[in-house]
């Protein structure tokens, strides 16, 4: 199965992954509608593509009330069903790393990494391979694969 | 005093039996509700007063007793005697002197207070006699007015428990293999077959059942079901009983209507008589049977009758219909198999197993077995309570029992099944009173209604009222009904104030269409009756009232121009009657009436003894002030 | 597996489906308004009907609701016959009469062929069509059953328990998200949110001061899942940073 991949030192703050995001699943280049967000550390001169971990034991799906957000098995993906989602946002407190999101401008309307269905934009565009999108034996892959899944579990 | 067995049940019958027999005279008081709000108790009060006071021994030789409504309610208070049958109508405390001194000392008549029938103008003194008892089969109000409705000694002799007594002999299936053979069907509308209900009932799964008896009766107007749980309460509990013991069931709930306080009395003591004898609770006459029966009150609504949402009521929650493509035998309260059965059919199960579904089957028509009971009223001479075999024509029902037409004016219309029936012309009085014929001509048997319609009716505004009633009726769950039944009032509203079109009338005709087959529940699919039938019947009708801007029975206020014809003998009496001024006249010449003040009311076309005053029809929508 | 047929494609449907869940699954068009996927079908608005007959039986045919009716192995279902557009386009036009001014309706309506009402519109009315969802997703998903209706027949309406402010309410705003024809009004700024006619204090993040939910809703979440009381006190925004903060220590490493 294909993980989402991380590697902040490799990210050059250049928005390309959020631009290309926003316009997937906007047809617009607002970063505002993008569902990775690179958030810089000044003072550690280093920036985190920071994107929904598609949690093993996914917080955002115990909170919502109607089973809207389902596990999409062929891509091993959290997914909102729209058809199914009753706007209350549950989930968006409910998911401890902010992954969950809420457009402000369209109240009750939560959005999430969908793994662009098995093709993320994000990765695709990625110019440095800070976020790839990769075949990677569960918990046998690379370090920052296996402290994202910790991190995912302790979480 | 608690039966454990079938054996000291029988004991005490015997003993019951003794007692009545020692018995010379009984003086029957009706206390229906009509009889009791005409002052029963007062006469009953009067009777035991008088009989006390000249040491008359009431308790063994004269019994005064508080009875269920005889049907005759117009007439009420209603006194009756046993044995004699001698029957008094429109008693009051004054002429309870006048009773004991004649009738009861010296077994006369007081001729006052016996019937007169209107039609022949004869005085008739026997119960039996009387027309309107006369051709009635009563099965189901068998008991109704000839016992006190709370004493359980009086059911027993009766034959109340026989039965229960029967089918705990039996096997479940037994019972309703019984109810199948007697080809019995619902009595609160639908017609299904009861036996085929419980089956179904018995098939489902789920870790309890639930029996409901229905006595909601909302149709206005019906009373059967009332007079039944007021009048007769333990064979209602006995059908149930019975009901409980063939479904495999341990509680039951019985629905009663806002509006019927008295039923919710009498039914609550006979419970409570059931539950002190061992007849409701646990192991029923040592038959290892547990069942209980609790009174559901009703949410005060029609809507509330239909079976989906009489469950929710019960169950506490909104009573509004819920698609039924999976039955309520299945799911039905509290989501558990349910059987619900209207208050008449219960009170026919008890006797159907003591006799027999064979016996059952003499009465009725080959599909819909036994009798039914209506509720007469509307333009015929004799209105109240009456059963007959299914099977009946429309003719021998109004014009037999019911005395025919009002003022020997003609027939128009019978309207059968409530608010929801439909119309049937003259044409087809011939038609048989059953399930199956009355739905086939787009009306239905409904819970009982039965409103008979003279000349004098309008078939639009009958149409009208009742739309107006259901529209406010709707639960305003599903758009056809709710949204539907208002546009299709306000379509009769232009008609009947005199701005029709024809093209409304077509309106009409397509959106009742739609609302019979896009509502949700019973209610909205039957709604467009009325609706239908009158404009299948009496197109004619509506065409004048569009057309010529004439009502021709004068009830649409708007439409109707009322003139006084040359034939005027200038009595003077419409003069006295009109409430506005409007006729003017003197002796010998023709009387006029002036347009301006006359509000179309009636009164004189009503009392004019030559009929001289006609309806005429309108010139202009408007034209006559509304 | 029961296998139906609509609109002349055989289908292959599970137990207990209903044929508009075999419709959406095959996306075949049936139009609804009282249909929501969270909450229990109910068969109020009957746009969704279609037309039903059986090999068994023949002869007999019926309309239905879609949205409710179980599928029974050889069922034939039609969705656009001409008597299921009729049906549709009437409750349409009643619906355009309750609500002219809904663009909802006057949308679906053109879509049956009602360009105007042939009825009496209701001049004075809301855009409410009395699906009753509101009621029901208050009911039956958020479970605090704020809202209800009141009377019935033609005067009914959705409304607070006797007219006043409902004191269930958490302001959720679920109500007025599912709301097919946006009724219900709701009134956002930073500091507070207004809906049926009550004022509700936003929770704000205890980092960036922007708020999320209503203070009534966090505290009914922290009662209903058990949680310590500040479990909600980041919004989605800055728990990311948090997070990207921690994975930024973890890369480090
Ligand atoms: C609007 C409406 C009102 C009804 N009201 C009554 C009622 O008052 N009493 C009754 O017994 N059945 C009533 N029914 C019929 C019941 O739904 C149900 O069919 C009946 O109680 C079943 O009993 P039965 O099989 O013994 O007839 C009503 C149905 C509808 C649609
Ligand atoms: S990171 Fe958040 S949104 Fe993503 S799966 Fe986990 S809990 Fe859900
Ligand atoms: S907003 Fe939608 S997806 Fe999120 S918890 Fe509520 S119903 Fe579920
Ligand atoms: S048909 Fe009328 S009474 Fe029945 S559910 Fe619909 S609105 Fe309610
Ligand atoms: S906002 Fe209030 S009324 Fe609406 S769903 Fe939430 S709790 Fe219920
Ligand atoms: S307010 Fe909206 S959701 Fe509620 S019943 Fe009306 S139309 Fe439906
Ligand atoms: S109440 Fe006495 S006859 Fe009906
Ligand atoms: S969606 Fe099926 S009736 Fe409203």
């Amino acid at each position: 199965m294909k993980q989402l991949i991380i590697k902040p030192k490799l990210c050059t703050n250049c928005h390309i992954c959020e631009l290309a995001c926003s316009f997937k699943h906007s047809m617009e280049f607002d970063l505002a509608h993008s569902r990775v967000k690179t958030i810089f550390h000044a003072e550690d001169d280093l920036t985190v593509p920071e994107i929904c971990l598609q949690c093993i034991d996914p917080s955002c799906m115990k909170g919502c009330p109607t089973g809207a957000l389902y596990l999409d098995d062929r891509i091993n993906c959290i997914r909102v069903n729209y058809d199914s989602c009753i706007g209350c946002l549950s989930c968006v407190v409910s998911c401890p790393f902010g992954n969950m999101l809420q457009d402000r401008s369209k109240p009750g309307h939560v959005y999430k990494c969908d793994l662009c269905d098995g093709d993320p934009v994000c990765a695709r565009f990625c110019p440095t391979g800070a976020l790839t999108y990769v075949e990677i034996e569960p918990l046998t892959g690379s370090v920052e694969m296996e402290l994202e899944k910790v991190e995912a579990e302790v979480g | 005093m608690r039966f454990n067995n079938i054996k000291q049940l029988e004991e005490h019958r015997e003993q019951a039996l003794k007692n009545q027999q020692k018995v010379k005279n009984t003086i029957l008081v009706c206390g229906g509700t009509g009889c009791l709000a005409s002052g029963a108790r007062d006469v009953e009060d009067e009777l035991r007063k008088q009989l006390a006071e000249q040491g008359i021994d009431m308790e063994v030789e004269l019994q005064v007793k508080i009875t269920g409504c005889h049907g005759f309610c117009e007439r009420g208070p209603i006194v009756s005697f046993i044995p004699s049958g001698i029957l008094y109508e429109k008693v009051k405390p004054k002429h309870v002197e006048e009773i004991i001194e004649k009738t009861i000392k010296n077994d006369k008549i007081v001729t006052k207070l016996i019937y007169k029938d209107p039609a022949t103008k004869k005085k008739v003194q026997q119960y039996e006699e009387i027309p309107f008892y006369k051709h009635q089969t009563r099965i189901a109000l068998r008991n109704i007015g000839q016992l006190d409705p709370t004493s359980l000694d009086d059911y027993l002799v009766r034959d109340g428990f026989k039965g229960l007594v029967k089918a705990l002999g039996m096997k479940p299936g037994e019972i309703v293999d019984e109810i199948d053979k007697s080809g019995l069907r619902g009595r609160g509308g639908g017609g299904f077959p009861t036996a085929r209900k419980w089956k179904s009932c018995i098939k489902a799964e789920g870790e309890k059942r639930y029996i409901i008896c229905n006595g909601d009766e909302g149709d206005p107007g019906a009373f059967m079901d009332r007079s039944i749980m007021e009048g007769d309460p333990f064979d209602v509990l006995e059908g149930m009983i019975i009901g409980a013991y063939a479904i495999g069931c341990e509680e039951g709930f019985i629905y009663v209507r806002q509006e019927y306080p008295l039923a919710v009395v009498n039914l609550r003591k006979a419970i409570d008589i059931l539950r002190e004898v061992g007849l409701l609770g646990e192991n029923i006459l040592g038959s290892g049977l547990n069942f209980d029966i609790k009174i559901a009150r009703g949410g005060g609504a029609f809507v509330c009758g239909e079976s989906s949402a009489l469950m929710k009521s019960v169950a506490g929650k909104i009573g509004e219909p819920r698609a039924k493509y999976i039955h309520s035998t299945e799911k039905g309260l509290y989501d558990l198999p349910t059987v619900l059965n209207n208050v008449e059919t219960f009170v026919n199960i008890p006797i159907i197993i003591e006799k027999g579904g064979d016996w059952f089957t003499q009465f009725g028509t080959e599909k819909s077995r036994g009798t039914k009971a209506f509720a007469l009223v509307g333009r015929v001479n004799n209105t109240g309570l009456v059963e007959v075999p299914m099977g009946i024509t429309l003719r021998e029902l109004i014009f037999e029992i019911g005395g025919g037409i009002q003022k020997g004016r003609e027939f128009k219309a019978v309207q059968t099944g409530g608010p929801s029936g439909g119309c049937i012309p003259n044409e087809l009085l011939d038609l048989k009173v059953d399930f199956d014929e009355l739905t086939e001509q787009g009306s239905m048997m409904g819970s009982g209604g039965m409103i008979v319609m003279d000349e004098r009716t309008c078939m639009v505004d009958v149409a009208r009222y009742f739309l107006d009633f259901l529209k406010e009726e709707s639960c305003g769950k599903c758009v056809p009904c709710r949204e539907g039944l208002r546009q299709l009032t306000a379509l009769y509203d232009r008609i009947v104030a005199g701005y029709g079109t024809l093209e409304d009338l077509d309106k009409i005709e397509w959106l009742a269409q739609d609302v019979m087959i896009g509502s949700l529940c019973a209610l909205g699919k039957s709604a467009p009756n009325p609706v239908l039938s009158t404009i299948q019947f009496f197109r004619d009708e509506y065409e004048e009232h569009i057309r010529d801007k004439h009502c021709r029975a004068g009830v649409c206020k708007a439409l109707t121009r009322l003139v006084i014809h040359d034939e005027c003998i200038a009595c003077g009496k419409c003069i006295e009657v009109c409430p506005t001024d409007a006729i003017t006249g003197a002796k010998k010449t023709v009387h006029v009436l002036d347009q301006e003040k006359c509000i179309a009311c009636g009164s004189c076309v009503e009392i004019c003894p030559v009929d001289c005053i006609k309806v005429e029809p309108v010139k202009v929508a408007g034209e006559v002030a509304s | 597996m029961p296998e139906i047929i609509i609109d002349g494609r055989r289908l292959k449907c599970e137990e207990g489906e209903t044929v508009l869940d075999v419709c959406k699954r095959n996306r075949i068009e049936v139009p609804t308004l009282c249909y929501h996927e969270a909450i229990e079908s109910w068969g109020g608005c009957r746009l969704c009907m279609v037309e039903i007959s059986h090999p068994k039986w023949p002869g007999w045919s019926n309309w239905v609701t879609a949205c409710l009716y179980p599928v029974q192995d050889g069922l034939v279902v039609g969705t656009n016959t001409t008597r299921v557009r009729r049906l549709r386009a009437t409750v349409l036009d009643l619906l355009l009469a309750r609500c002219p001014n809904s663009s909802v309706i006057q949308k679906l309506a053109a879509e049956y062929g009602v360009e105007d009402t042939n009825y009496e519109p209701r001049l004075d009315g809301d855009n409410c069509i009395l699906c009753g969802l509101c009621v029901r997703v208050c009911d039956e998903v958020i479970g605090v059953t704020a809202i209800g209706t009141a009377n019935r027949g033609a005067s009914k309406e959705i409304s607070e328990p006797l007219k006043e402010p409902p004191v269930d309410c958490i302001g959720c705003a679920a109500c007025a998200y599912v709301c097919p024809t946006d009724v219900i009004q709701v009134i956002q700024t930073p500091d507070y949110r207004v809906i049926w006619d009550r004022t509700f204090d936003m929770y704000k993040c205890v980092e960036c001061g922007i708020s999320h939910i209503t203070v009534e809703q966090k505290d009914w979440l922290i009662a209903k899942d058990n949680l310590p009381a500040d479990y909600y006190d980041l919004c989605d925004i800055c728990k990311r940073k948090h997070t990207a903060e921690k994975q930024k220590e973890l890369s480090m490493l």
